[in-house]
């Protein structure tokens, strides 16, 4: 479904992806794991085109995408949940989700998508009028998910879905993500928790100084030697 | 001092309030795209009230008649103001984009003078010298249809931004830039729809509220000013401010001169902005 291969990319002159390759396959939960300032963010960026990359191609159920901008990428069903959640926050949870289907390509079936997310997120539903910027962190995440549902996402992207959540709301998050995978979603997934996006995923990718190191099955990759030093902290 | 000279006082106020609502509306959604200050603000409406007169002489056309007329030509300029100028200029920057509508305001104004002319000039309207008599107050039917179409033009603009998807995408973009385009937004046609629409309304204003001023090249200056002044008082940014700003203002003003004298009421909206800016740095509604 999608097929990363030989991305440069960066900010200005600072390169910080080197010739990085991955690909995702319809139905899978891919995990890119790797400590802060590895590139998760700036990979993420540039497939749901934020970033046009310096070199490379992704490629997206056959066509190109690489910097053909967000709206593209929007068009073509990539969605990405941003790190920091990102949230309107002068707006309420309604408006939040309305702007997440304003794409033409979901807008005609916002109703439908609508009642998915609160029926995914019933906190959402009891939340509706509430500005944003007044959630907990927690809540605010179950909106920027709820809102990358909206684009009716064919992958959804997700960068540190559980960045300064408490245990239970990570907990939360991830049982979310489980049933949507489950519900056949596609997900690709980058995560600093590197137990916990292991534990889920069913293909993992470890990320360090802007190069994929490591690939191969999750539970292989949370067993492997060099990933546990590395990331787990223990042997 | 009679109640009835304050009452008249405070409903012609909140006439003119309503004419300044609608232009700090404007100036507060040309805001919104991007951050960018229009000190050009008040000279394109001047530029429309000119365009008034010059249909008046040329076909006899009455300014109520050109109002819609210039609303789609200013619609059209501020499309093409925003593509080919202030998309690329803003692109280096807020500063650079506040540099640029100073330019403009030295670009109109010697437009204006070369064109028209230096003297002060009035244009008819099948409404001057009509009153409407609703004792105790006589209200002047130019003003009173200005106000109301003001009124009505802000609150519809209003419903715009806050009720429609349109709308949402405007805000989107002010609240979060990036995130608003992993939506699937397309940033820059929502700003150029938005530019287009405020310097639409100014075309739309000029005509309508042509009788309440007297025209001449440097006007516009003043009506800069006093729409940043509804905005910050307001809050910067924020719609419903820029509409309570504005009825502020011309209330102050028109009971300020009444009570105190002409000199000391122009004073006043500076005295307003100071007073608040003092208790309330983000302006009334101002939100941080």
């Amino acid at each position: 479904m999608l097929e990363v291969s030989g991305l440069l990319a960066g900010y200005g002159r600072i390169t910080i992806l080197r010739e990085v390759s991955l690909s995702v396959a319809e139905g899978e939960l891919v995990a890119l794991v790797g400590v802060n300032g590895s590139g998760k963010t700036t990979l993420m960026k540039t497939i749901a085109g934020l970033i046009a990359p310096g070199a490379g191609q992704v490629r997206f159920e056959g066509a190109e995408l690489a910097g053909q901008g967000a709206e593209r990428a929007v068009q073509a069903g990539i969605v990405l949940v941003p790190e920091g959640r990102m949230v309107f926050p002068r707006m309420s949870v309604w408006e939040n989700l309305m702007l997440g289907g304003v794409h033409p390509r979901p807008k005609p079936e916002r109703a439908e998508s609508l009642e998915r997310v609160f029926d995914l997120f019933p906190r959402l539903a009891e939340r509706r009028d509430q500005k944003a910027a007044t959630m907990s962190g927690g809540e605010q995440q179950m909106l920027a998910i709820g809102r990358g549902l909206m684009a009716r996402p064919k992958l959804l992207i997700l960068d540190e879905p559980s960045l300064g959540l408490s245990p239970l709301m990570v907990q939360e998050t991830y049982a979310a993500l489980r049933r949507l995978n489950r519900e056949g979603l596609t997900i690709l997934l980058a995560e600093q928790n590197v137990k916990l996006s292991l534990a889920v995923s069913t293909r993992g990718y470890v990320i360090e100084n802007g190069r994929i190191v490591l690939k191969g099955a999750s539970d292989a990759l949370a067993r492997d030697p060099a990933t546990r030093q590395a990331y787990l902290g223990h042997l | 001092m009679s109640l009835d000279v304050l009452l008249q006082a405070t409903v012609q106020g909140l006439q003119m309030g309503a004419i300044y609502a609608l232009i700090a509306l404007s100036l507060t959604l040309i805001f919104s795209v991007g951050g960018l200050l229009n000190f050009a603000h008040g000279d394109f409406l001047a530029l429309a009230m000119y365009g008034a007169f010059a249909l008046y002489q040329a076909f006899h056309m009455d300014a109520y008649w050109a109002a819609p007329l210039l609303f789609f030509v200013f619609f059209a300029l501020g499309m093409l103001l925003f593509r080919r100028l202030v998309q690329p200029v803003l692109a280096a920057g807020v500063l650079a984009g506040a540099q640029l509508t100073l330019g403009l305001v030295f670009v109109q104004e010697s437009a204006l003078l070369a064109v028209f002319g230096g003297d002060y000039l009035t244009v008819p309207t099948v409404l001057s010298n009509k009153n409407l008599v609703l004792p105790p107050l006589v209200m002047p039917w130019t003003l009173l249809v200005g106000a109301a179409l003001a009124a009505v033009l802000s609150v519809t603009l209003y419903v715009v931004l806050m009720r429609t998807d349109f709308g949402r995408q405007v805000r989107a973009i002010t609240q979060n830039r990036d995130a608003a385009a992993l939506m699937g937004i397309r940033i820059q046609r929502v700003q150029a729809i938005a530019f287009g629409v405020g310097i639409g309304l100014l075309g739309l204003t000029g005509p309508v509220v042509v009788a309440q001023f007297t025209l001449s090249p440097t006007m516009g200056l003043d009506l800069t000013l006093v729409a940043l002044i509804v905005m910050v008082i307001g809050g910067i940014g924020n719609f419903l401010g820029s509409m309570v700003g504005g009825l502020i203002i011309g209330v102050a003003e028109s009971v300020g001169s009444l009570l105190y004298g002409g000199t000391v009421g122009a004073m006043i909206p500076y005295a307003i902005l100071v007073f608040v800016l003092l208790f309330r740095p983000h302006g009334l509604l101002g939100e941080h």
